[in-house]
């Protein structure tokens, strides 16, 4: 996976130019006006469904109807408990070729993209723009930095923070998991039990050198 | 990644976002408000507004009956960011 941080509003000309007329805003109400884009690669379709549920956002993503998928086999995103148990990896990988064989063969035969890939897995890869608000990624972040997020799109969302608290480590402090957000877990009999290990990690994460 | 990507559809023009600071009465911004329902406002003090979309909520907006002042600032905003969009937005009677 990466993930870059192509674009962005910053806060200081609106601060700025809001103290030069004697105004102010608060960051929880300037967050809605900041808005943040990051290209992502290498996730996978599986993960991407997960993000595009996130409906606060825009995204323009890479098609399968007309992009050809290439390369299945070697960019394939496979979970890492599957990789670690050799039995499921060989299964894993059978599969992977298999389907980039069908769909190879069914495309050889006349079938257009946009039907061949009702053959591919949920792990090929894909490539996406997404634009969020600053209040949108609190939110974001909330959820999905939560260790019961699962770990692609967990990963994914702690590299955005980082990315964001780059830029604006300000107004990026406080975000991170809802625990860390509110100062208890919301996630009941589920809670992963682990709030102030989390809480410590995420007063960190993107501050220090060894990010 | 971008040549990769098909972006023949408008979801492109969700990729920015344009901040305005406005003057108006209430009526005035819910007025705007009701024009697209993705803009963004906050209430900064008696009268003054920090407004802010997307391109695509900006050219949406352009194509209905807005106030004249608001109009040109939009138009304006939308010229600066994007001349040729601005262009067909134009030709096709704002």
């Amino acid at each position: 996976m990466e993930v870059k941080l192509i674009s962005y509003v910053p806060s200081k000309p609106i601060i700025e130019a809001l103290e030069a007329g004697g105004l102010s805003i608060s960051p929880e109400e300037l967050l809605k006006h900041l808005s943040f884009t990051f290209a992502i690669s290498g996730l996978s379709r599986a993960c991407t469904h997960q993000l595009v549920r996130h409906r606060l956002a825009s995204y323009s993503q890479q098609s399968q109807r007309y992009v050809r998928v290439e390369r299945l086999a070697d960019e394939a995103v496979e979970p890492p408990s599957i990789a670690c148990r050799p039995e499921a990896d060989v299964f894993f990988r059978g599969f992977i070729r298999a389907s980039e064989y069908i769909y190879n063969k069914l495309i050889g035969l006349g079938v257009p993209e946009e039907d061949a890939r009702f053959v591919l897995p949920n792990a090929a890869p894909s490539n996406i723009i997404v634009t969020m608000t600053g209040s949108a990624l609190y939110h974001f972040f909330g959820l999905r930095c939560c260790n019961r997020a699962q770990h692609e799109i967990r990963e994914l969302a702690d590299r955005m923070l980082v990315l964001c608290r780059r830029v604006e480590p300000e107004l990026f402090r406080k975000a991170g998991p809802y625990c860390f957000q509110k100062g208890y877990c919301e996630e009941g009999p589920l809670s992963c039990g682990r709030v102030e290990e989390v809480k410590a990690k995420y007063e960190r994460l993107g501050y220090g050198p060894d990010v | 990644m971008l040549r990769k990507m098909i972006l023949k559809h408008g979801s492109v023009l969700e990729h920015n976002r344009l901040v305005f600071l406005a003057e108006g009465s209430e009526e005035e911004i819910l007025e705007l408000l009701l024009t697209d329902r993705f803009f963004e406002v906050s209430r900064l003090g008696e009268g003054k507004w920090l407004v802010s979309c997307n391109l695509r909520t900006l050219v949406s907006a352009l194509a209905d009956d807005l106030p004249g002042e608001v109009r040109e600032a939009f138009s304006e905003a939308l010229r600066t960011a994007s001349p040729v969009l601005w262009e067909r937005v134009m030709a096709h009677g704002g």
